[in-house]
């Protein structure tokens, strides 16, 4: 097992130089450079770009620019400066992911929450009326796109009062207490977190079903129930354990898939997460700040496939890995 | 959104994952209870059609596709034609008894003036009744190479009719919406065309070859597959020089989509492949001498169609969510050309939703159909395929 | 010494009376606290023009698209930065946008030598920062070192020079600064009122160790940050909010002698989708928005009373929108390039530099349509950089070519231009079909929506112009850097104040913003000549009547000529929540914010 995971680690390591390889060539291959957007101002002469473009070292052969910044990184663990904010990108992006994840979890919960026991209920009903409309339900809201149906909560949010209109937290935050400040918090995170952890939710569910549908067809089930054990064991005590192994496999991928939904949640629920300064700093062409944040959110989703893997192989000794 | 890269779980293996039995794909043609009247397409197509919404998802499709190649002649106008009379206008209330009680078959309409120009608020002329005609002369259009100017259906000039309204610019917004399924709705197959090739391509040669080949490939997909979708398709949109026309952005954003969606296929394909190649036909088929050509097209590949037609079907609505999204940030195909994205992007406000929901839930209400319509039909083409339920009973 | 007490004494008499009669029993800040003023008056105070006598107290919030990049005034270059440290820090002088006046501020007066090449500068004594130190001399000489500092070249830089020279700058004595220029410079206090000033004390460190770019980053601990101006820094949380509070420092004060600003607090919540500015302003979190789409003012006028708002029609507001051809050639050797040669290709190159083709050009476009449509209305008709909306410098008469079709078309017909083929579009007199590609920046929806009206327009006289909607950097860099476009439609806004010289690098040829021909080393024609006299002229004089003349054929020429082909300017109107006093909205930037310092929340008004 800690080989296992030791080994996991280490081959981390090269596929994040590898993203960092890939994000860096990227940016290289874009056009146009950050000091463009500066450059509208009439006031600003060619001589002050000229001066940026040496001091941000944008002058050095892209080679000579890579080497230094992996050196950094590997070393001093230095994502760079960002050109923007005048700030160590490291410092700009902390935040942000804090924010991301703190809402791709709370969409995780919701993703998982609602997919497991409305994936058990739907097998254990299996093609009946609630099976059929758990289906659609699902499906319906998966068919809307983030775009829209973030509008529309927005606006729900807005008339009803009931929740707050984005934003991560209300304006006297500060001077409320630690139970204050965490219902604050969990009420700014309901609807965004509602919209992301819906869209996995339609896959999960099925999943689930058939995970357990699977599951209940096998011999030793039959067994349980030849024994005597009332239905409820069989499905929850045995049955559900086995069935959520394949869905723990997925994790990984759905933490990915929610790290990314997230962004378009992040821009229409002002949510200040790493979604919107990447945008931002690709649009001003922020190099290092681009390349930082899409490392982060590489590197989340390389920590949320590797504890996917642990928790697999602790919860299931059959898997056999080559 | 979807990510492009979703691809569904590889098809059933019992959960003993070590030991192959015969129990692969390939016993679709030799399990015992298959009657031998009974076809595969026979049995898929029963099976299919237990699922109504499937059917129906199918069907909702297919006249999609149909609407979208015959656009031009549908649509009544272009879809740049700005009409400077009428911005913002409501769609167009089609009655069928006019005012003096006669009976209109095909429905017709009153015309319209503007009367607050910063409401945008029109009242009709119900003294005259304009009726719709069905092939009317309008603005010339090339089909199929064809140069041809009679639509579907229309108004007798000067007069317009807007069963959608018009948008700020004064655009019909059916039209631009009939327009727009033409890049909507190809977005998703020639993505999926590219990315399933490559998929099966790479993914194919991976499980056969194995060595560094498998490495080298492996190792690629892991990298693409572990940076967030949204993320490297921003990253990559912005190497593409933007003041590209429109087509070639639509070109672009195609690409793109599907270079980042060939990753997740490759691997379960790859998978597939390794079990596949296990069986023992393909040991017989090699012992026997043939080609490895041969043996990856003839035996391995159309053993994995099945999953591939249902990945594909999945696949779809990731694309057509990828080019809403592209839009929605600025960075999809743009104005005057229209697609569904950007005509979401630009209504998504306040105002439109108050005063002009129909600008939003056009565009709105294709997508969540089409993408809903894909989303039955691969499910109902995955139960249709899976051999258990089509067999019947438990295997193995 | 008998004296001087008793002469405080009555003073603080005095100022207990002051407070005591503003109302409401003193100073009561809105939840109720009695404010105190912690410092003593400096012996320059400077009295702040305010319409009313307000309290002290309340908060002001405002939404942001994005959130500052920096409280360095220095390195500050973006609006959403501008927006917060403008408050932070002042300068010399300050342009009051109620009466379209320049006002002292750090100065106390100033004056100029007969031939207009000596400016003497008398500070306020007694003015301090934020932390008590007092702002003298030494910390003014120390920002025209940073001004000029070659390797942080801040945007000012080209402000504070004359003829390319820079100032010669010298303190007699801690309170008086004298400026030699080598000839009457029309922009001087403009440009010096533009350079704010930070404190030596806490920043020489830094720049001396060549640290200076990311001193006073939005890192730094609200407490370092020291500033001059009426608002410091009290809180920044990254992403989603800055706090400003009062500087208690700060030499404003009301005709009462009460020291300002009477606000506690100023917040710019950071919202980066306008709708859900927009909700939040519905909501009440927010209680002014600086930015409004045409479209959405009906929605804002209907819900004035229920909001307890009001949107302020301020009138044509001071950003344009135009677009012009390329003209652009080769300035330096390139590989593949000859000097001279056009960016464009020679043929377009060849319709770009007729005269009758531009001015054909802006014959054709139907502006009253763009504003009832893109505008719902509410635009006006513009043909300048100085909009209706600049006081001083709109010059009716110099209006450009208005929507004519039938003299389009004749100016095209008489260049021999005609539609030999039957496809709707002319061909040029050498059988070319005569079309071109509009760049423009995509995010922006009234510009896209713009060019699809030029794009129709163009048509009708039978030239195909084919929008391409881009993101603004790869705009830029066509703009700027390799002129790769045909033409581009875009837009300027404002400087303040609204001098036009302050933007006479689009006037001048050799201007970096010239940009139908960019950096020219010579001008390349008569008119553009002429022009660059007129700018000249234009910059060494304080004569306004003079100036204003000079202005008007300058436009004139621009017009004539055709190089930027105008479009309608919107009409600017912003809402802010009926609780505040003092406001006074304007079109110039910062409209809601410039004078901060004097808002108050009226009594009654729903606490903060």
């Amino acid at each position: 097992m800690r080989t296992f995971i030791l080994r996991r680690v280490l081959q981390a390591i090269p596929l994040l130089v590898g993203i960092s390889a890939l994000t860096f060539l990227l940016l290289q291959l874009a056009p146009g450079d950050f000091l463009n957007t500066m450059a509208e101002n009439p006031g600003i002469s060619v001589e002050s770009i000229e001066a940026m473009r040496t001091r941000f070292g944008l002058d050095r052969p892209w080679y000579v620019q890579y080497g230094l910044y992996l050196k950094n990184l590997v070393f001093h663990l230095d994502f760079g400066q960002s050109f923007s904010r005048h700030q160590p990108v490291f410092a700009v992006l902390r935040e942000g992911l804090l924010n991301t994840l703190l809402l791709a979890v709370s969409a995780a919960v919701v993703t998982w929450g609602l997919a497991v026991p409305l994936g058990v209920w739907a097998a254990v009903r299996q093609y009946s009326w609630v099976d059929k409309g758990l289906s659609l339900l699902a499906f319906l809201w998966l068919s809307i796109p983030e775009v829209l149906s973030g509008l529309l909560l927005l606006f729900f949010a807005a008339k009803t009062g009931l929740f707050p209109v984005g934003g991560m937290r209300s304006l006297g935050w500060d001077s409320l207490d630690p139970l204050g400040k965490a219902l604050d918090l969990l009420h700014h995170l309901a609807l965004p977190a509602l919209v992301v952890g819906m869209i996995p939710l339609a896959g999960r569910m099925r999943q689930m079903r058939a995970n357990l549908l699977d599951v209940l067809r096998l011999d030793y089930v039959t067994t349980a129930r030849a024994k005597g054990l009332d239905e409820r064991t069989v499905v929850f005590k045995h049955a559900v354990r086995n069935a959520i192994n394949p869905l723990i496999t997925l994790f990984g991928f759905t933490l990915g898939a929610l790290v990314s939904g997230s962004f378009v949640a992040e821009i229409i629920f002002s949510w200040p997460g790493l979604g919107r300064i990447t945008l931002d700093a690709l649009l001003t062409q922020d190099q290092y700040l681009v390349m930082g944040s899409v490392l982060m959110a590489s590197v989340v989703l390389v920590a949320g496939n590797l504890v996917a893997d642990i928790l697999l192989a602790v919860a299931d000794p059959r898997i056999a890995y080559d | 959104m979807t990510d492009v890269r979703a691809v569904p779980a590889p098809p059933a293996l019992p959960p003993t994952v070590t030991t192959p039995t015969d129990t692969g794909p390939a016993s679709l043609e030799t399990a015992g209870g298959a009657t031998a009247t009974q076809t595969p397409w026979g049995l898929f197509w029963r099976q299919f059609r237990k699922s109504p919404v499937a059917v129906a998802g199918g069907a909702l499709l297919i006249v999609l596709y149909g609407l979208a190649l015959l656009a031009p002649f549908i649509a009544p106008y272009s879809q740049e034609e700005m009409d400077r009379e009428r911005y913002n206008h409501p769609p167009h209330r089609l009655r069928w008894i006019d005012a003096s009680g006669r009976f209109h078959p095909l429905s017709f309409v009153h015309s319209t003036t503007l009367v607050d120009l910063s409401r945008s608020r029109f009242v009709e002329d119900r003294s005259r009744a304009i009726p719709l005609r069905l092939f009317v002369r309008g603005a010339p259009y090339t089909l199929f190479g064809l140069r041809l100017d009679r639509h579907l259906f229309g108004v007798d000039a000067p007069h317009r009719v807007y069963l959608l309204g018009t948008d700020p610019s004064g655009r019909d917004v059916l039209s631009r919406l009939l327009f727009g399924s033409q890049i909507s709705l190809t977005v998703g197959l020639v993505g999926i065309a590219i990315s399933f090739t490559l998929g099966l391509l790479l993914g194919g040669l991976s499980g056969y070859l194995g060595g560094w080949a498998d490495a080298v490939i492996m190792r690629s997909t892991e990298l693409l597959l572990s940076i967030p979708g949204l993320y490297l398709l921003i990253a990559l949109r912005g190497i593409f020089p933007a003041d590209l026309p429109s087509q070639q952005v639509y070109l672009s954003i195609v690409v793109i989509l599907a270079f980042i969606g060939w990753a997740g296929l490759a691997r379960v394909i790859r998978g597939m492949v390794l079990s596949i190649r296990r069986q023992e036909y393909i040991t017989a088929a090699e012992a026997l001498g043939m080609s490895r050509t041969r043996i990856i097209v003839r035996h391995i590949l159309p053993n994995t169609l099945s999953f591939v037609i249902v990945a594909a079907t999945i696949a779809v609505p990731g694309y057509i969510l990828g080019e809403v999204v592209l839009s929605f940030l600025g960075l999809g195909v743009q104005e005057p050309a229209a697609s569904w994205g950007n005509m979401l992007s630009q209504a998504r406000s306040q105002r439109v939703l108050t005063s002009f929901p129909w600008m939003l839930f056009a565009p709105g209400t294709a997508i969540f159909v089409t993408v809903l319509a894909f989303n039955f039909l691969g499910d109902g083409l995955r139960d249709a395929l899976d051999p258990r339920k089509v067999l019947g009973g438990k295997t193995g | 010494m008998h004296s001087t007490r008793s002469r405080l004494a009555a003073a603080a008499m005095l100022a207990f009376l002051a407070w005591g009669s503003a109302g409401c029993g003193g100073q009561q800040g809105i939840a109720g606290s009695t404010w105190n003023d912690p410092h003593p008056l400096p012996t320059d105070t400077m009295t702040v023009p305010t319409p009313e006598i307000g309290r002290h107290g309340g908060r002001f919030v405002i939404s942001q698209t994005s959130g500052p990049r920096t409280f360095n005034h220095i390195m500050a270059n973006e609006t959403s930065s501008a927006d917060v440290v403008d408050r932070m820090y002042v300068g010399f002088t300050e342009l009051d946008y109620a009466t379209d006046r320049i006002y002292p501020l750090l100065a106390k007066s100033w004056e100029t030598s007969p031939d207009g090449t000596t400016w003497t500068w008398h500070l306020r004594r007694g003015a301090c920062f934020s932390d008590g130190h007092p702002i003298t001399s030494e910390d003014v000489l120390f920002n025209f070192e940073l001004a000029y500092d070659e390797k942080l070249h801040p945007s000012i830089q080209d402000l504070l020079k004359v003829d390319g020279k820079e100032f010669e700058v010298s303190a007699p004595d801690s309170y008086t600064v004298v400026m030699k220029i080598p000839r009457p410079y029309a922009l001087m206090v403009p440009a010096v009122g533009a350079l704010k000033i930070m404190p030596k004390h806490r920043l020489e460190a830094a720049y001396r160790s060549g640290d200076f770019a990311s001193a006073f980053n939005v890192a730094t601990a609200p407490e370092s940050i020291v500033v001059s101006g009426p608002f410091v820094l009290k809180e920044y949380v990254a992403g989603e909010k800055t706090v400003l509070t009062r500087n208690p420092y700060w030499f404003g004060v009301d005709a009462k002698g009460q020291r300002m600003p009477y606000l506690d607090e100023v917040i710019y919540l950071i919202v980066p989708d306008q709708e859900a500015a927009s909700l939040k302003f519905q909501t009440g979190e927010v209680d002014a928005i600086d930015n409004v789409k045409p479209s959405d003012y009906s929605t804002y006028i209907d819900g004035q009373k229920k909001g307890n708002y009001t949107l302020y029609d301020l009138g044509p507001g001071m950003s344009t929108n135009f677009f012009w051809v390329n003209l652009n050639t080769v300035k330096e050797p390139k590989p593949g390039k000859k000097v001279g040669a056009p960016y464009t290709d020679p043929v377009r190159y060849s319709w770009f530099t007729r005269r009758e083709f531009r001015q054909a050009l802006s014959k054709a476009i139907d502006r009253e349509a763009m504003i009832r449509s893109v505008f719902f209305g509410d635009a006006v008709k513009n043909w300048s950089t100085a909009t209706p909306g600049n006081k001083t410098w709109y010059t009716p008469e110099a209006a450009g070519l208005d929507y004519d079709p039938e003299g389009a078309k004749a100016l095209i017909a008489g260049m021999g231009w005609r539609d030999r083929d039957g496809d709707g579009i002319v061909e040029d007199e050498l059988g070319r079909t005569v079309s071109f590609t509009m760049k423009t920046n995509g995010d922006n929806v009234a510009r896209v929506a713009l060019a699809n009206f030029v794009r129709d327009d163009l048509s009708k006289i039978g030239i195909r112009c084919t929008p391409v909607p881009l993101d603004f950097n790869t705009l830029i860099t066509n703009l700027r850097q390799d002129f790769q476009y045909e033409s581009i439609l875009l837009g300027l806004s404002s400087a303040v104040p609204p001098d036009p010289m302050m933007g006479q690098n689009v006037w001048k040829s050799s201007g970096l913003t010239h940009y139908w021909n960019v950096g020219q080393k010579k001008p390349g024609t008569e008119a553009e000549a002429r022009i660059d006299a007129l700018v000249a002229d234009n910059v060494a004089t304080l004569d306004l009547e003079a100036r204003r003349r000079g202005w008007r054929e300058i436009q004139e020429i621009v017009n004539r000529e055709g190089y930027f082909i105008w479009l309608p300017t919107i009409v600017v109107k912003l809402p802010v929540r009926n609780k505040f006093g003092n406001l006074q909205p304007s079109v110039l930037p910062h409209r809601l914010l410039w004078n901060i310092d004097r808002v108050f929340v009226k009594e009654g008004g729903t606490p903060a």
